[in-house]
């Protein structure tokens, strides 16, 4: 009897620990938003919609949207950021070397899109984006970009795009005009491409699907393994340039998009890759591209489209006598 | 509402609401333990005792581990899009009980899951261990994601979502039902399914399953049910179905299997399958079953059939 007093003590004891915990986690959140422009114990500078409208997330940020980062650090979301006008970004990056963490939250613009892959309609575009980074070596991570006139997240080069959901954007749901890394997103439902990074990029493990053009819309020297394309209203991957593209395509599942499967310019290897029920051609092959080990079937079109690139057997429409 | 009671002062309960959604804590993020599911008002729509009921889209964050006591009731239920929920490394805990094993494994009946996002979007689930609840695990809508995840003997399995999700690094074990289960265009990566009464793993149309283990499950190891899976790098062995399956136009590559007792791959006649090590048992003779070989298969250390 006199254990289990002592143990109801106890249990008393911490939830009124707690409580007071609480109270002050919640007084020091809130009064963070009010004053704005404090750090997080870790030194990461927090950014909130309050803090967003008030100014001074950092020196040189103006009041109300794009919140303007211009020197490089960490920066943490602590609410989700929603803005109301079309053609405003939610974030400007204009110093490099930036890690930028949704912490879960989402980042909306005011776009709406209707309908899914060769029916999506995603109304005017515009100049907004979700985040807009200009320099180089930027981090965004672990939240939703969604819902503005141009691209949920516009990157220059050394970028990475980790753990992100991208949807309802005007016109593609990442877009980069370098090289960078894209890993774990969900780029679905956005006007144009789902994914359209720059040259020398990586995407890994991705799902692109229900976007209007094509589900990823790459550059010359471009690694993309493990995606699925799904549903999307123009190709699968499109990995070609004129003249010399190289990359590498392999272990993607391109299914049952609007137009070719998959399209591969010179110099790209797809290998190993599953291209079914695709609406236009199945491997769209530019001379010098090289394949092997694909299953090309029941595609709209020619199931490959240029003879001599194969450098191992592919299965076509169920067997192995590929054209 | 329990945050605003004790806080207690108008000013600050109006800035609470104006700023952040209450028991907002550090980085924003709306916590979220056992003291707070009873009490009730995690969100504005938030009835005391469980579900707990996120009706705000945002960052969530356990600060303690959930138990349920009600078979038919979830812990979590998920009403908005875009939802995140970090269990911070701690356990949402059910009442269901599984008992017996093999083919006489089962679990308690009932209606409540772990969490339960049926229906909407961008659903992100990490990081702690969902265990003994009579339904599924988790339940995902349309392009959600989970990942650092153990799922634990849930009724009727670990995880099933609809269209476009992720899962990675997820631990589905002993569930009596699939450990992972997600419709089209899938995404499962590095994760480990043991001793399911089901499939280890199951995708749709264009899934992609990649560097997955799946053992002992009494169902298929890993199987593409529609057509246009991508099937690379995992091992299937000693499950109760086949080791792999694949349907119209999919690629198997690269994957051990071993001693699946139906078959260790069962292949749709246009699916394609190339360098993958086959071995096969007394009690799992089968090595392959339809579908076109390409170079590289090895099955019992010689060609396969």
């Amino acid at each position: 009897m006199i254990r289990m007093d002592s143990m109801r003590r106890g249990a008393r004891r911490s939830l009124r620990r707690e409580a007071r915990r609480r109270r002050s986690a919640a007084l020091s959140a809130v009064v963070g938003m009010v004053a704005g422009g404090a750090a997080a114990e870790d030194g990461a500078i927090e950014i909130h919609q309050i803090r967003a409208l008030a100014g001074s997330v950092v020196p040189g940020d103006a009041p109300g949207f794009p919140v303007t980062i211009g020197r490089s650090g960490r920066y943490r979301l602590t609410s989700n950021l929603v803005v109301s006008s079309p053609g405003i970004s939610a974030i400007r990056v204009d110093a490099p070397d930036v890690v930028l963490d949704l912490n879960g939250f989402s980042i909306e613009g005011p776009n709406v899109c209707t309908g899914e892959g060769e029916t999506l309609d995603c109304g005017p575009i515009g100049s907004a984006n979700g985040v807009f980074a200009t320099q180089e070596n930027v981090v965004v991570r672990n939240g939703t970009l969604r819902g503005f006139s141009s691209n949920g997240a516009s990157f220059a080069s050394g970028f990475r795009a980790i753990d992100l959901f991208l949807t309802e954007n005007a016109i593609h749901g990442l877009s980069s005009s370098g090289d960078g890394e894209v890993q774990g997103c969900v780029a679905f439902r956005n006007g144009f491409a789902g994914l359209s990074p720059g040259r020398r990029s990586n995407l890994l493990h991705n799902v692109a699907s229900g976007n209007g053009t094509n589900g990823i819309q790459a550059a010359q020297g471009t690694r993309i393994v493990g995606n699925s394309l799904w549903q999307n209203g123009g190709r699968g991957i499109s990995l070609a340039n004129s003249g010399l593209s190289g990359g590498l395509v392999e272990h993607n599942a391109v299914v049952d998009n609007g137009g070719d499967g998959m399209l591969i310019g010179d110099g790209v290897l797809a290998i190993s890759n599953s291209i079914r029920a695709n609406g236009g051609n199945g491997l769209s092959v530019v001379l010098g591209a090289a394949y092997g080990y694909n299953n090309v079937r029941a595609n709209g079109g020619i199931t490959i489209t240029v003879t001599g690139g194969d450098v191992a057997s592919n299965v076509c429409e169920g067997n192995l006598s590929c054209p | 509402m329990s945050l605003m009671r004790s806080l207690g002062t108008p000013v600050t309960v109006g800035l609470i609401s104006l700023a952040a959604p209450a028991f907002a804590g550090a980085e924003g993020r709306i916590e979220i333990n056992q003291v707070d599911a009873a009490i009730g008002g995690v969100t504005p729509g938030d009835a005391p005792g469980f579900p707990v009921t996120l009706d705000r889209p945002g960052s969530y964050v356990l600060t303690g581990n959930l138990a349920t006591s009600d078979v038919n009731e979830s812990a979590l239920r998920v009403l908005a899009d875009g939802v995140t929920i970090d269990l911070a490394g701690f356990q949402i805990e059910g009442p269901a009980l599984c008992s017996g094993s093999g083919e006489t494994f089962g679990c308690s009946s009932g209606s409540g899951s772990g969490i339960d996002a049926t229906g909407r979007q961008r659903t992100a689930i990490h990081g702690g261990t969902i265990r003994g609840f009579a339904d599924y695990g988790v339940r995902l809508g349309d392009a959600s994601r989970v990942f650092d995840l153990r799922l634990r003997r849930n009724g009727r399995g670990g995880v099933i979502g609809s269209d476009r999700c992720i899962a990675r690094s997820v631990h589905a074990l002993e569930n009596d039902g699939a450990g992972i289960d997600l419709g089209h265009s899938a995404v499962v990566v590095d994760s480990l399914t043991h001793r399911n009464a089901e499939a280890g793993i199951e995708g749709d149309f264009a899934a992609v399953l990649i560097g997955n283990a799946s053992q002992t499950n009494g169902g298929d190891g890993l199987s593409g049910l529609f057509g246009g899976n991508v099937i690379h790098a995992n091992t299937a062995v000693e499950n109760a179905g086949n080791g792999i399956r694949a349907s119209d136009g999919a690629l198997v590559t690269r994957n051990v299997l071993q001693a699946n007792e139906t078959r260790n791959l069962f292949l749709n006649a246009s699916a394609g399958y190339a360098r993958n090590v086959i071995t096969s048992t007394a009690s799992s003779p089968v090595t392959v079953v339809g579908g076109v070989a390409l170079d590289g298969n090895l099955c019992d250390n010689g060609a396969c059939p």
